[in-house]
């Protein structure tokens, strides 16, 4: 029933949504010989860039470009180890496009039945925030939608529009980040990534977050993908109705994927209640003038701006007309129309803004905020705002926060945002941009794509989630293990391993799942330090008997501590003088409960042996001294 | 390049021509984009379409593929321009663009970097130069590549500087392709006689089209140099280093690509930097003895050059019958980038690959030899080794440390001045336009 309700909620509010899917390969990097790996071990130097808009194919600048230019900004490149070269440096042109990642690409399409293009052409698209040492990304459509490229799931079937193969962009350092100065290492750049597109089906928050995990094992099941923290990331385009596309960048968090698709919705949907409100108020025209409102201020006890007036920074204020009260209305949880709008302010460049819906107290503000108000003719039904730092960053500030104040009575901007993983909702970033920021990439050769390559990737076909799955419980596996084991980073180990070692597939994963976690979890020690050959060992003792299945966790912490494996065992000859001695100490027993004494003795042993040695050995030898008793 | 004649058949059935929206059905795939002329390189059987989305694909018609016509050309080569205001209250230059990188940008055409851009698109690229300078004249004899230079070029370039500074420029840009940018820098080194005004070439390594363009702060700063600072001469102003941060003054007679792709690839040799100059102005001179700003000195353009002069690098097993080509089709002087101090294989075990005949038969008939070094770093020394004193016999002129492209230049501007072979040697040794240092400075070495 509350399923059926949630799908008709965001029916009738006219819900479109679609994913762009982004998972880094574990290939080495798209263009260049420099490891993926992505450890950032020695830094080896650091540059430092600017970067200008530049006009695109069709001739005119880019307006995302444009604006990311004015932000004038100073870029510091940081260098590893192994992890970039030249290329990354933007001082030597690409190389020929990685033919592993290449292969890999080709493979994926066709899981997903797109069709690959006869030739492939890497394309330069225009990003100038600095995450890209060129300026530009390294993009390759390597799939195109076909009647068949359609991803089946437990609502609607999702099409899949589109493939590409393309470079990661540099990862931004925030903590060094400071004011006009951005901070990046060159290990992320150029590692390579798939991205998947998706038709806008998805019809709500949950399917959202299916769609992604379906996309995410499929992509899983090629082996060749990166794992952890980053390695998977989703953009989100939502609209609804009477809206507009917002394109969510960077989502990474596959499990709380609804809940940012939920509140962007609620976020869009509160912008148009918000619209009703003010047109139903009569509000039509935000002036938006601006004034330096410095002087104001000159006195001011709170700090921070006390300190920017010193520095040379200056105030500057407007008012919103019919605005006092409506700063403080949430548009989503958590949320404030105060704060979304303070964030077009943030992207100019200032920290934030400072208006009359506010606590003044809590800033010592209420006296030059009541002096505010006769400047700017403000009357009661106006709220008034101001930004502080260098002259035309507190302007421009300002006007960003007047320009979408205004459109607050047009509808919901087109834009691009940027998620906050904390509450999974989204802040302003910079405006979407258009088509025409794609040109060539003129150092590189178009890519014919032979029948041999594609025939390599057909032969390289994995086994579908599903299909392994199925697989695995007929391996006598538990639904919930399946399942379990197929989103592990282990799967294809335990494949390996059942088909190594004679051990119980269930045993075998559980061991490589749940005993995993439960071990980092109790002992707090990372199980991920674990490689193939640790674990290979531990399946080798438990073949041979020479492991009780109650010393897989102590085996297990041996080896994420890097030792070997050392757990307390008892010898097949320790095991008998043990069982010897209870036989003659509980002789009474045997004699009282014939063979029901078995239950007792077994309990007895264990008592002394258990972690030590296989329960079923234990068993076996007290059996067998039992019988010889009794027939003694 | 254009699509084969099968799939030009296809299309001309469609009446579609390159810059036409499109839609191409082949079995299951439908897509719609616009249709763009072959590049060329790759299938000319395969159609490339520039998708909504950006992206542009390549598709192999097949006997089921069918194209339709969705809508009529679009104009896709356009490229914003920008007028340059002149204004008064700025120091005027002038402005020579000859090509290269610095003035290229995309051409979907041909998938390559295009060499057509107008003075008014570098504008667009660069517009705060117009807070710095200002351009009384903007002139582009020609656009050409670098590599594609010949002394002609030269000789348009010197003279068209000659009458800027004349006319009253405090300076002159030039804007170059870099694979030669170091020859072009040693010519008008040597033909801009009394040359007291700053005449800065520029170039870029990345071309416009993209973010990380380094073309605006090499132009920004050789254009502040030429309108204002008192460094006269010919000068070379780019990236110091890999970041954006200043650029180096280098002597025209004294620099060389050392790298291929890097920005910061023209390096002084055997010479320190004139000066370390910032985008907002700054200047830091690290050698003092250049020549000084004289506003009042009129220049001429001396330009006579030869024809017949070739740079040779001998190197091991090198038959020296190169040698005696060139004497045998006339030419009047060599330049070879000898080995070391200065040698070439003399002693060898195979008599055959001794170049001591090659040598002599050069002397006798006029042909002038010089050595440059080899190692570009460095002073050749005749005396040191035997071989050395060898080729002071046979005639050979040891260029002490000049570079062996500014000796080339130099030998063909000499022997264009004078047909007298002593003369002509006298002068190839004299100190013309700073290709040779005095002294060898410690610090001069890999800066």
């Amino acid at each position: 029933m509350m399923a059926e309700k949630t799908h008709d909620r965001y029916k009738k509010l006219g819900f479109k949504c679609g994913l762009e899917f982004h998972q880094e390969l574990e290939t080495g990097k798209l263009f260049c010989p420099c490891s993926s790996a992505l450890t950032e071990g020695a830094e080896t130097r650091a540059v430092v860039r600017k970067l200008r808009a530049v006009a695109g194919e069709l001739g005119e600048v880019d307006p995302a470009a444009q604006y990311e230019m004015f932000r004038d900004r100073e870029f510091h490149y940081h260098l590893y180890e192994g992890e970039a070269c030249l290329v990354e440096l933007d001082e030597e042109p690409p190389h020929q496009m990685n033919p592993r990642a290449l292969h890999v690409g080709l493979v994926v399409a066709r899981m997903f039945g797109l069709k690959v293009p006869d030739e492939l052409f890497v394309m330069r698209k225009s990003v100038v925030d600095g995450s890209n040492t060129s300026g530009f990304q390294r993009t390759c459509q390597i799939g195109v939608q076909t009647e068949g490229s359609v991803l089946e799931t437990s609502k609607t079937p999702v099409g899949i529009e589109s493939l590409f193969i393309e470079e990661e962009a540099a990862k931004i350092d925030n903590k060094r980040s400071k004011g006009r100065t951005r901070h990046f290492s060159l290990s992320r750049l150029s590692i390579p990534l798939v991205e998947l597109g998706t038709c806008p089906d998805i019809v709500d928050p949950e399917h959202a977050r299916e769609v992604a995990e379906t996309i995410g094992l499929m992509l899983r099941a090629t082996g060749a993908m990166k794992r952890g923290i980053g390695t998977i990331r989703q953009d989100v385009n939502i609209s609804i109705f009477g809206g507009a596309r917002i394109e969510v960048k960077g989502w990474q968090d596959l499990r709380s994927l609804s809940k940012l698709v939920e509140n962007e919705t609620t976020r869009q949907e509160s912008l148009l209640k918000i619209k009703d409100e003010l047109k139903a108020a009569g509000l039509d025209k935000i002036p938006g003038d601006v004034l330096d409102v410095t002087e104001t201020f000159a006195n001011v006890k709170t700090k921070f701006l006390a300190k920017l007036i010193k520095d040379g920074g200056r105030v500057v204020a407007t008012r919103l007309p019919g605005f006092d009260g409506r700063l403080k209305k949430e548009v989503c949880t958590g949320r404030t129309l105060g704060r979304e709008l303070a964030d077009y302010a943030v992207a100019a460049g200032v920290g934030g803004i400072i208006h009359s819906d506010e606590d003044l107290k809590k800033y010592d503000l209420v006296k030059e905020f009541t002096a505010l108000r006769t400047s700017l003719s403000a009357s009661d039904g106006d709220l008034v705002l101001i930004a502080a730092g260098p002259d035309r960053i507190a302007r421009k500030a300002v006007d960003a926060v007047v320009e979408r104040a205004r459109y607050l009575l047009v509808g919901i901007p087109e834009e691009t945002r940027a998620p906050n993983h904390d509450d999974a909702t989204t802040s302003y970033a910079r405006p979407l941009p258009g088509a025409k920021r794609m040109y060539p990439e003129t150092d590189l050769p178009p890519i014919s794509v032979t029948e041999r390559m594609q025939q390599e990737a057909e032969d390289d076909l994995p086994e579908t989630p599903i299909q392994r799955k199925k697989r695995y419980l007929g391996m006598g596996l538990s639904d919930d293990l399946a399942g379990q084991l197929i989103r592990s980073r282990h799967m294809f180990l335990f494949d390996r391993a059942v088909e190594r070692f004679d051990i119980n597939p269930t045993v075998a994963a559980s061991i490589l799942t749940t005993i995993v976690v439960e071990v980092r979890r109790k002992e707090g020690i990372d199980t991920d330090e674990i490689d193939e050959e640790g674990f290979m060992e531990l399946f080798n003792l438990l073949a041979e008997g020479k492991l009780a299945k109650e010393a897989i966790p102590q085996a297990l912490v041996c080896l994420a501590k890097g030792e070997p494996i050392e757990v307390e065992s008892v010898s097949g000859g320790e095991l008998d003088t043990i069982v010897d001695r209870i036989f003659s100490e509980k002789a009474g027993i045997i004699e009282a409960k014939g063979e029901r004494a078995f239950a007792p003795l077994m309990g007895l042993a264990m008592k002394e042996v258990r972690g030590k040695v296989d329960g079923k050995l234990v068993a076996q030898a007290i059996r067998q001294r039992l019988q010889t008793a009794l027939k003694g | 390049m254009s699509y084969s004649k099968t799939t030009k058949g296809l299309l001309d059935a469609a009446s579609v021509r390159p810059g036409d929206r499109v839609r191409i059905t082949s079995g299951p795939v439908v897509v719609e984009g616009l249709l763009l002329p072959r590049i060329e390189l790759g299938d000319t059987n395969t159609l490339t379409l520039k998708l909504d989305n950006g992206y542009n694909i390549g598709l192999k018609p097949e006997t089921n593929t069918t194209i339709e016509r969705m809508d009529h050309r679009q104009e896709l080569e356009q490229f914003p321009t920008r007028d340059f205001p002149t204004r008064d209250d700025l120091p005027a230059i002038s402005l020579i663009a000859t090509g290269g990188t610095i003035a290229s940008r995309v051409s979907y055409r041909t998938g390559a970097v295009h060499m057509l851009m107008k003075p008014e698109e570098v504008f667009y690229s660069v517009p705060e130069l117009a807070d710095v300078v200002t351009f009384r004249n903007v002139l582009s004899p020609f656009t050409i590549a670098s590599e594609d230079m010949t002394f002609g070029e030269y000789q348009q370039l010197a003279e068209a500087v000659a009458s800027e500074l004349n006319d009253g420029a405090l300076g002159a840009v030039l804007t170059h392709g870099t694979d030669t940018l170091h020859y072009t820098a040693a010519a008008l080194s040597f033909m801009l006689k009394d040359l007291r005004k700053p005449v800065c070439l520029v170039g870029a390594q990345r071309s416009a089209d993209r973010g990380s363009f380094d073309g605006p702060i090499n132009l920004i700063c050789g254009s502040r140099i030429a309108a204002t600072s008192d460094i006269a001469g010919v000068t070379l102003v780019m990236h110091g280093e890999s970041d954006d941060s200043y650029c180096l003054v280098t002597r025209g007679t004294k620099v060389r690509k050392l790298h291929t792709s890097r920005r910061d690839a023209f390096r002084p040799v055997n010479a320190p930097p004139i000066a370390k100059t910032w985008p907002d102005g700054r200047i830091e001179v690290l050698d003092k003895a250049y020549v000084k700003r004289d506003d009042a000195v009129t220049v001429t353009a001396d330009t006579a050059m030869e024809e017949k002069v070739a740079l040779l690098k001998v190197c091991p097993n090198q038959d020296p019958g190169i040698l005696h080509h060139y004497i045998d089709k006339g030419f009047r002087g060599v330049v070879v980038e000898a080995t070391g101090l200065g040698h070439v294989p003399t002693q060898t075990l195979d008599k055959e690959k001794s170049w001591l005949p090659a040598l002599e038969r050069a002397r006798d008939e006029g042909m002038i030899v010089c050595f440059a070094p080899q190692c570009m770093y460095g002073r050749l020394d005749p005396y040191v080794y035997e071989n050395g004193r060898l080729m002071l016999e046979r005639g050979v002129i040891f260029l002490e440390d000049m570079l062996p492209e500014t000796a080339y230049i130099k030998l063909a501007w000499v022997l264009g001045h004078t047909s007298d072979v002593a003369e002509a040697k006298k002068m190839m040794l004299e100190n013309i336009a700073g290709e040779v240092s005095p002294g060898s400075d410690p610090a001069s070495f890999r800066y």
